[in-house]
């Protein structure tokens, strides 16, 4: 009816800031104090404003090609061949993280919420529905993601609130008193968390107003900072770098020690996590559409629905590999690693397409 | 093995008869008049001879003695414009006029004559192929034939037995005016130019169901709505082939663009005030003859929580009510499942005065919560459709008795605990409040899947039911407008119209939904 | 389409109908544990763990029931395989859901009693408003006391502790599962509550102070006071001073607000810690008010000798705790380690001797702001 054909820019920035909000908020202030302290918070901070930067280059690289999703342009970019390889790695990077992010979820669910639960069972009914939803298309995941926002930042924002006032502030005291060097060490590492930015690369062709996608996909990643600063500041002030370093979930300790609304809800937790569980899905759908979509295009066709069935079980098996908690650690540090390579991919990419860009020009 | 059964001879030429191809209804009709009266009469009564109520009225024309006939419906008709309009002009005045004007009644200046002298009606066409004409005739209006024409007069004499415009009961309201539209098909759009005199509002109307040919009239005004829209609904309605249109609910299903869907997609209301709304913000309303309720298109999720008394009340009570609203289906969705899941999951999600109440009440229950709830529920959903059935007085008591008094003999049968008693009432009360009946049961069924989801995977059931309900709600578009509009996409400017209803200061402009031309609506100059 | 449709009805029925429901515990079927008890058993290693159950008709409105609650008592290692062990005497499935209250008798507490506490915090079934207290003397007998306010004990005694710290200073308000949760992890003291059985009552005053979770010693409401303040935790209370005779005698304030803070400070190479305190309330009762008393003098003289008073409180306590116990439950480390990392770490061998010579400081303000509704009782 409209004119306007494909997803909103506020739809944008739904899908890029859920996508990077899945299992990481639950525990980034564990993360950033083991890595540097009690200067946890400023590493968080600054490991946000790389992803910044990362998700800037992307998008402007993206915009270069505007019809094309990552798979085809990197073939333009990188040649033929070093590009299908790149095309290749992505197609294993996500289909990997789908499945990370899947036992991510389904592992605190069996913690946190149904312990009686098969962890098969728990995985199977949110492949479902996450196929459900990919099979609807970038419009019905674009919805998705925009009506789920408003609550899950809410609800986000709420818990840091209801918090704040006991943050203790004599423990801010010790901020940089071993100087940068922590943070720039840590930086790496923090910035994992910050992984669901290269979502990105993918929504171009489908978008309907590119001018302004600039501006919303940078506000995406933008929201996520502020909200795991303020995460990370409260957590830390709390409970002090020791304890957090400790903590498996420490967001859920968070929400866990909300006293004060006990007449009504007892358990503030269960509450957060079931809106947390609208932030996890968001992410795993993101994931398994890029897996589907990459599948496609570098295979060469077209419709990627039928793709989303036939990837539900491989990323299902790829989940149930790792077999404790252990092992599933090493699993998510290689894919974060995996995801963070292909962010800094893009500045290469970008000064190279400039270049070809520059020399086609001229010529 | 002997044949038990003996086939009877004479089955089978009744079965072939009945099989065999009969010439389709529309080739019954051949298509052109002569212009014999006799051959024209005789095509007439080809269908109509076997009718009982079907009037063929045969005379001549003042003096010069030309044979006419009129043919019409009884009880279709009003008899007075017939009388006094077309056969008291036609049998003798028009003599005094031809003696009057010397006009020549040449015979083949009859027909014009007739028409532009002798017949005093309000409304007449000419017609000058037989199934036109008999589509008319089986409309109420009379046909005039006139021996020694190939064409026959239109002439305009319905009348019937009707309704009078009444109060919509299921869309009662407390301010605002209480007309509902009726089953006449021109009163209907008469109901609607009085809401809104602008001529650029257009109505057009096609015929619909071959057999049926029933008048549908859709209206849309010029300028506000767009080109797009109308063509479409022209699109979809001339793809319909159909028996019988029935009732505007069958046509709805007909056009719609989702039909695996509980929820509606199109408006359905018997207010004329809620129709012109509508078509102010860009729509295009539906009229079915015999039925009272219009149809609006587009329509998005939102407008099924929206009344008209919320716009003609003050704007802060109506905020306030709409939010509740919104609460209301929530909870008449969800409570049931959350309250399943925190029994037999999360018990530690209540506080703990409350659980050990809860549990000591449930203690003689034999059946588990799920169980339970579901039995509930659907005893609710029974007493609630046989009330619908029951004529007005009796079925509110039934609501009160089996309410009130089943429920409690069942709590002290030990079949069911209080608390799921509470739990079913609230959910049924918040189900109520919902303004549109067809949302209302497409939210209520959505409860029993939710309650299995909560029963096997506690709130986390809970939460992939609401993401599963999400999702499918997101993926419906109706007329080309995404139904969760303006929540998804998210579409600033008509938030204001969403959970609270701004101030009329603040709606100055149409929203931005249906994309209407014309944008600006208050303080234009 | 209607194909697939069916399909998936199909596939999603069977699936159904082929699991069974799992986690689900009916909420009749679960006993609610609502408070939990520590003793030491006679058999070595072992504990006798008391269980309160609370009987699920004791809320309702219109049942009377004889017995509210039950107690009982398992000899076992730790909470968790009394729980399991008790999972085979009864037919509910306990659950820790709605426990309130954790009493520890002073035995139990004298030695090294953590271990009791580590699957408080790494399940997610308990409460972070679980309330910790001591037991001076046989924590069990506190769960057989009866009520006249309340029906079962737990509920009653863990509403004393939660709304008593705002009216009390004698009261400690580190109490909850979620504070010593940091302790566990950082390994710094703490003080709890000090609940004294008596004959068919109980006391709830004064604490335990808690040195590398064993106790260390007894404080009293007054030195619990002056804790709080060094602790920085104080809120309300009432305030009962000693005044000389022409000022009044003894006089009780009640106190509205108070903050108090602590900074460390480092001169040379001693530890000072620093305390701030403010406070401002109202007079609740003099027993001989003297006829100057609604004046500007007065309040002036009456206020030196309150924050003298109170100072010197404070120094007790922070003497007997730092030298009896040898013990740091006022955070002065952490805060060390805050201010001045590098003189921490360069001090982390011997902080214990550096702790012990620490000297206190404080500084005190009181405003009284008002006198009450009469100036003196008599002329």
């Amino acid at each position: 009816m409209k004119s306007r054909q494909g997803i909103t820019n506020l739809q944008v920035t739904a899908i890029v800031s859920l996508s990077i909000l899945g299992i990481a908020v639950l525990f980034i202030p564990s993360s950033a104090s083991e890595a540097a302290g009690i200067d946890g918070v400023l590493a968080t901070l600054f490991g946000g404003i790389v992803v910044l930067v990362l998700t800037f280059t992307a998008i402007l690289l993206s915009c270069q090609y505007p019809n094309h999703t990552i798979i085809e342009y990197s073939q333009i970019v990188f040649g033929r061949l070093l590009g299908k390889l790149y095309g290749f790695y992505i197609v294993l990077y996500a289909i990997a993280t789908t499945a990370t992010v899947l036992r991510g979820f389904a592992d605190a669910m069996k913690v946190l919420l149904l312990p009686k639960t098969p962890l098969e069972v728990i995985m199977i009914t949110m492949m479902l529905t996450v196929a459900y939803q990919v099979q609807g298309g970038i419009s019905t995941i674009a919805r998705i993601n925009e009506l789920f926002l408003p609550p899950i930042i809410g609800l986000i924002l709420g818990l840091l609130l209801l918090n704040v006032r006991d943050v203790e502030m004599f423990r801010y005291r010790a901020l940089l008193s071993n100087g940068f060097g922590p943070i720039l060490m840590s930086l790496a590492g923090i910035s994992t968390g910050y992984l669901g930015f290269e979502i990105v690369t993918f929504l171009t062709p489908f978008v309907a107003d590119k001018r302004k996608l600039l501006k919303y996909g940078m506000a995406g990643t933008g929201i996520t900072i502020i909200i795991y600063t303020l995460l990370v500041f409260i957590e830390l002030g709390i409970y002090g770098d020791k304890t957090i370093a400790d903590m498996v979930y420490p967001t859920v300790h968070l929400a866990r020690r909300i006293l004060w609304v006990e007449s009504f809800i007892e358990r503030f937790d269960i509450f957060f996590l079931t809106f947390w569980i609208l932030a996890a899905f968001t992410t795993i759908t993101s994931y398994m559409y890029m897996a589907a979509l990459s599948v496609v295009r570098i295979i060469g066709l077209r419709n990627y629905k039928p793709f989303v069935f036939i990837l539900s079980p491989v990323v299902y098996m790829i989940a149930i590999i790792p077999q404790n908690s252990v092992q599933f650690t090493v699993l998510l540090k290689i894919i974060s690693y995996a995801g963070l390579a292909i962010g800094f991919s893009t500045v290469p990419m970008l000064i190279i397409s400039k270049i070809k860009k520059a020399r086609i020009n001229n010529d | 093995m002997k044949v038990i059964r003996r086939k009877n001879p004479n089955n089978r030429k009744t079965i072939e008869e009945r099989q065999s191809p009969k010439p389709k209804s529309e080739d019954r009709v051949s298509i052109p008049l002569s212009k014999d009266l006799k051959e024209n009469l005789g095509k007439f009564k080809a269908f109509l001879e076997e009718s009982a109520d079907a009037v063929f009225r045969e005379f001549k024309l003042g003096v010069t003695g030309i044979p006419c006939a009129l043919v019409y419906i009884d009880g279709l008709t009003d008899k007075n414009v017939i009388h006094e309009a077309i056969l008291k002009p036609m049998m003798y005045e028009v003599s005094e006029l031809n003696q009057d004007r010397s006009l020549s009644l040449d015979h083949d200046l009859v027909f014009d004559f007739v028409k532009e002298h002798a017949v005093t009606v309000a409304d007449i066409k000419e017609v000058e192929c037989l199934d036109k004409a008999m589509l008319f005739v089986m409309s109420g209006e009379a046909v005039l034939l006139i021996d020694g024409f190939d064409k026959v007069l239109v002439i305009s004499t319905r009348g019937w037995p009707a309704r009078g415009v009444n109060n919509p009961e299921d869309e009662e309201v407390i301010r605002g005016p209480k007309e509902g539209f009726t089953e006449t098909l021109r009163v209907n759009t008469a109901l609607i130019r009085r809401k809104c005199k602008d001529p650029n509002m257009v109505i057009k109307t096609i015929t619909l169901g071959r057999r049926s040919k029933t008048d549908v009239a859709y209206v849309y005004i010029k300028g506000i709505t767009r080109e797009e829209l109308v063509k479409e609904v022209e699109e979809r309605l001339n793809k319909i082939d159909i028996d019988q249109v029935i009732d505007s609910g069958q046509l709805e299903q007909l056009i719609q663009d989702n039909n695996m869907t509980p929820f509606p997609q199109v408006q359905a209301t018997e207010r004329p005030d809620k129709t012109v709304a509508g078509l102010l913000e860009g729509r295009v309303a539906i009229l079915v003859d015999n039925s009272p309720y219009a149809l609006i298109v587009p329509a998005t999720f939102n407008q099924f929580f929206q009344s008209p008394e919320d716009y003609n009340e003050r704007w802060i009570l109506s905020s306030f009510i709409r939010l509740l609203r919104w609460i209301s289906s929530f909870v008449a969705v969800f409570t049931p499942a959350i309250y399943i899941a925190i029994l037999t999951y999360h018990p530690s999600l209540i506080p703990t005065k409350l659980a050990l109440s809860i549990s000591a009440s449930r203690s003689g229950v034999p059946f588990p919560s799920l169980i339970e709830a579901l039995l509930m529920e659907s005893t609710l959903e029974l007493l609630r459709e046989s009330g619908a059935r029951l004529p007005k007085a009796i079925g509110q008591t039934i609501g009160i008795v089996g309410g009130l008094i089943i429920g409690d003999a069942a709590v002290r049968a030990g079949i069911t605990s209080p608390i799921t008693v509470v739990i079913v009432a609230i959910t049924a009360i918040a189900s109520f409040v919902i303004p549109t009946y067809s949302t209302a049961i497409g939210l209520r069924t959505m409860r029993f899947p939710l309650m299995i989801l909560a029963g096997f995977l506690g709130l986390y059931g809970v939460v992939i039911g609401f993401i599963l309900l999400n999702i499918h709600m997101a993926s419906i578009k109706s007329f080309g407008v995404e139904f969760m509009t303006p929540q998804s996409p998210i579409i600033i400017h008509d938030l204001r119209d969403f959970v609270i209803r701004a101030p009329y200061m603040a709606m100055k402009r149409r929203p931005v939904e249906t994309d209407p031309i014309d944008m600006i609506r208050m303080d234009m100059d | 389409m209607t194909r697939k449709v069916i399909l998936t009805i199909i596939i999603a029925g069977i699936t159904l109908l082929l699991v069974s429901c799992w986690g689900q515990i009916e909420i009749e079927d679960q006993a609610f544990i609502v408070g939990i008890a520590l003793d030491k058993s006679d058999e070595s290693g072992k504990l006798e763990v008391t269980f309160q159950i609370a009987h699920p008709k004791a809320f309702m409105a219109e049942s009377q029931v004889d017995e509210p609650f039950w107690n009982i008592t398992q000899v076992s290692e730790d909470i968790t395989t009394a729980r399991n062990e008790l999972i085979k005497k009864i037919n509910w499935i306990p659950t820790f859901e709605h426990c309130q209250i954790l009493l520890i008798s002073e035995d139990v507490a004298k030695d090294r009693f953590e271990k009791y506490l580590d699957f408080l915090i790494r399940t997610f079934e308990v409460r972070k408003k679980l309330q910790i207290a001591i037991v001076q003397g046989k924590a069990k007998e506190i769960l057989d006391l009866k009520f006249k306010s309340g029906i079962i004990p737990s509920f009653v005694i863990s509403e004393i502790l939660n709304k008593n710290t705002k009216y009390s200073f004698e009261v400690t308000d580190y109490s909850h599962i979620g504070r010593i949760h940091i302790a566990l992890i950082e390994g710094h003291d703490f003080i709890l509550c000090r609940i004294i059985p008596l004959k068919d009552e109980l006391s709830i005053s004064g604490g335990a102070v808690i040195k590398d979770f064993m106790l260390a010693g007894w404080l009293s409401g007054e030195e619990v006071m002056g804790a709080r303040f060094l602790r920085g935790d104080v809120e309300s209370g009432f305030l009962e001073v000693k005044l000389p005779p022409e000022l009044g005698e003894d006089v009780i304030l009640r106190i509205y607000e108070s903050e108090s803070e602590l900074k460390p400070e480092i001169r040379g190479d001693k530890l000072y810690a620093v305390l701030n305190i403010r406070l401002e309330g109202d007079i609740n009762e003099i027993t001989a008010p003297s006829s100057g008393l609604n004046s500007d003098e007065y309040i002036k003289k009456a206020s030196v000798v309150i924050e003298k008073n109170l100072e010197n409180i404070i120094k007790r306590t922070f003497k007997k705790v730092q030298q009896e116990f040898a013990s740091d439950p006022f955070r002065i480390k952490e805060k060390t380690q805050s201010y001045y990392p590098h003189f921490y770490q360069a001090n982390q061998g011997h902080w214990d001797e550096i702790y012990r010579s620490a000297e206190l400081e404080i500084s005190t303000e009181i405003m009284i702001r008002r006198i009450g509704e009469i100036k003196n009782r008599k002329d």
